[in-house]
């Protein structure tokens, strides 16, 4: 991405919401803390809607269901890495995924930075295993370009906020609040 | 800075208590000024949000036992829970 780490790692803390994951409906954190090395550890609750194909309701017994990620992150703001780990917390006993996002200054040029995303995926007691797994791959590796979509996204929305507080405070900025609110 | 309010309003995210987005977003508020202006600097004062990080705690913890969710491993925030200093 062509972007420093700091923005870069901003807008991953903020990455939802966004327009590309619109099926994530919560975010929520359980636990922060600063460890002795001056790293940010976090643990965090996302909660995810999902309307399923109808060929899900035969497997789970639903077509829209809320499935819940637990995810550990630790910023190192020295060392600069932010390094998320997921896992699904929810139908466990049919499917587990782990994924694994590390984001890294670029090692030759430091305006931009490098996203790592690994996923795991294991599909449990079903027949259709491999199949089902070959799917799932697909569809965390197609939607690794929409991450880095959504994370432009936020970066531009951060951008924009801050341009605007600027101009606020300049006093070149006076929106009258109703016309504010006629405009969303 | 109504407008910016609504800007806010707008782009922020829910809690998975819908009692408790409130009490999240004015976490996230205070979290996401601290990490950008002051941890991501390198200043290692202790984080000013602890307070309203209690108060959306307690409301978070109380919607994950009512909705049943399967947290893994973590101890909530209690009065007697020690955060290390940073």
């Amino acid at each position: 991405m062509n972007h420093p780490w700091e923005t870069v790692t901003k807008a991953a803390m903020q990455k939802y919401p966004n327009p590309m994951n619109p099926s994530v409906f919560g975010v929520d954190v359980l636990d922060r803390s600063v460890d002795t090395n001056g790293r940010l550890h976090s643990t965090r609750l996302l909660s995810t809607e999902w309307g399923l194909p109808a060929i899900a309701k035969s497997i789970i017994g639903v077509t829209r269901t809320c499935t819940y990620v637990q995810e550990h992150s630790v910023v190192d703001p020295k060392e600069k890495t932010f390094e998320l780990k997921s896992t699904n917390i929810s139908f466990t006993n049919l499917v587990s995924v782990d994924e694994k996002l590390t984001y890294k200054p670029h090692p030759q040029d430091p305006e931009k930075t490098v996203l790592t995303q690994e996923a795991l995926i294991s599909v449990k007691g079903v027949s259709l295993s491999s199949y089902l797994e070959g799917l799932m791959a697909k569809t965390i590796s197609a939607n690794a370009g929409k991450g880095r979509e959504a994370m432009e996204w936020v970066i531009r929305r951060l951008n924009t906020e801050i341009e605007e507080l600027a101009a606020t405070a300049r006093g070149t900025m006076r929106v009258p609040m109703a016309a504010a609110v006629a405009d969303k | 800075l109504f407008y910016l309010y609504y800007l806010f309003i707008y782009f922020s995210m829910n809690s998975v208590g819908e009692a408790c987005t409130d009490l999240k977003r004015e976490y996230d508020q205070c979290f996401n000024r601290w990490f950008a202006e002051k941890f991501l600097k390198g200043d290692r004062n202790g984080d000013p949000c602890t307070e309203t990080f209690r108060k959306y705690q307690r409301c978070v913890q109380k919607a994950i036992k009512d909705k049943d969710i399967p947290i893994d491993g973590v101890e909530f925030m209690g009065p007697n829970k020690d955060k290390p200093e940073s």
